[in-house]
């Protein structure tokens, strides 16, 4: 009974005297909101290398290359990515016939990681400086996916 | 038609778990057919809530391709159906979290609800819970470090193709340095599924002998009534008037609890003077 007078008194002082002195911190909101927006990406545009741009940033990777499944280069963010093309469908295929099906071929290189990644028929390399999981590497492929269908649609439409 | 949901946070103790045992609960409680996962690979916490952590077959056997998806199925609770992770280290060093996905949708159509409860982070197994799910509902409490973990999840999950549909706010005291839900909402852009208050009772279902969810142990506590408004909210089911007050204590039964009370007390003396 005493104990709860007392918790009774304490909670009347601090209202009164304005004990709580905890405020909204709004200056930590501010630095939250200006992460967040550096976190808005555009991929609704029309064009493949804004697409890449954004991606790009959206994925954190310095560049994506797309192939066919026959060498032939699709796309690449860096303009050029021929040699790379053939390379790496040939390391994927030698991976394949003497080693194992691959999901993803992550090489650790100086300062940056290539990933070869199978997906839909195409073969995706991309650089980053860090490694991406297959999980990433499948969303990331699945955007360009979209895109060109996307894309495929709009030429056949027009 | 299913709606797979994953439970994330970003930060750990928000109470990610407690939500997504008790959400599922009350899902359960409105007819709904719920499996609850635990897609906490490393740590098995809603194992641990749900009291089987020590089931036979888990996710772990499941992910290493050692057993059927069905055979890691249990009953819970209020006819959820669960799936525990298992606590071996070993096996959790050898599973690979990609599969979660393949996994979850051999079974996913015969529920109404597939609830994963997401591990704590952004790492590769947060990723494959994200992944796993259609949609995922982002925990946090009213304060910035919680908020600005919860701001990361959204991104990666954004980034990985899973799509957030909400905000739970968990552990609201309504006091004054408390980031409003208003202010949270502008933020992340999201609207707010529940407001659970903190509620002591959540903490005491852990401290039982067998441990229970608190829509189990106390269905008419603050949380208790927080959570079943966020499941009909989830599914657009309705509830009843008398589910949403709390359960008034008569004369005797409050005077019964306080001597309850005192009995526990003197017991716990008596047990700290023999020892």
């Amino acid at each position: 009974m005493i104990s709860r007078i007392g918790m009774l008194f304490r909670m009347v002082a601090a209202s009164i005297l304005d004990m709580d002195d905890t405020t909204v911190p709004y200056e930590q909101l501010e630095m939250l909101n200006d992460f967040l927006s550096r976190h808005r990406f555009d991929l609704s545009g029309e064009d493949m290398n804004t697409l890449l741009a954004e991606l790009k940033k959206k994925h954190l990777v310095d560049s994506i290359t797309v192939v066919s499944s026959e060498g032939e280069l699709v796309v690449s963010s860096e303009g050029n990515g021929h040699d790379e093309a053939s390379s790496a469908n040939m390391l994927l295929r030698f991976i394949d016939s003497e080693l194992a099906t691959p999901e993803s071929v992550l090489i650790k290189g100086v300062g940056s990681w290539f990933m070869l990644f199978p997906f839909n028929g195409k073969t995706y390399i991309v650089r980053a400086p860090s490694s991406l999981s297959n999980i990433e590497l499948k969303a990331l492929a699945k955007e360009i996916e979209s895109f060109m269908v996307k894309t495929i649609k709009v030429k056949q439409g027009s | 038609m299913v709606r797979i949901i994953t439970i994330a946070s970003g930060k750990g103790g928000v109470g990610k778990t407690t939500i997504t045992a008790n959400l599922g609960i009350a899902l359960a409680q409105m007819k709904f057919r719920v499996l609850l996962v635990d897609a906490d690979v490393a740590m098995a916490n809603l194992s641990l809530l749900l009291g089987m952590q020590s089931s036979p077959i888990t996710l772990h056997d499941v992910l290493l391709g050692e057993s059927n998806v069905h055979d890691a199925i249990y009953d819970g609770p209020s006819g959820i159906n669960f799936i525990p992770s298992g606590l071996s280290m070993e096996s959790y060093r050898r599973v690979d979290p990609e599969r979660l996905e393949a996994v979850i949708r051999q079974v996913a159509d015969n529920y109404d609800f597939v609830l994963l409860d997401a591990p704590a982070g952004i790492e590769k197994t947060v990723m494959a819970a994200l992944a796993a799910a259609d949609e995922v509902l982002l925990v946090t409490m009213p304060n910035s470090p919680s908020i600005a973990d919860v701001l990361k999840t959204k991104i990666v999950s954004q980034r990985i193709g899973s799509n957030p549909i909400g905000i739970i706010l968990n552990f609201l005291r309504g006091e004054k340095g408390e980031i409003s839900d208003e202010d949270i909402m502008k933020m992340l852009e999201l609207p707010v599924y529940g407001l659970i208050p903190y509620d002591g009772e959540v903490r005491k279902s852990y401290m039982q002998e067998s441990v229970s969810p608190v829509l189990i142990r106390k269905p008419h506590s603050p949380a208790s009534i927080a959570i079943k408004k966020m499941a009909a909210k989830l599914s657009g089911a309705k509830l009843e008037a008398g589910q949403l007050k709390p359960k008034k204590q008569g004369f005797f039964a409050r005077l019964f609890s306080i001597f309850k009370k005192k009995k526990k007390a003197s017991a716990v003396e008596i047990k700290n003077q023999t020892m």
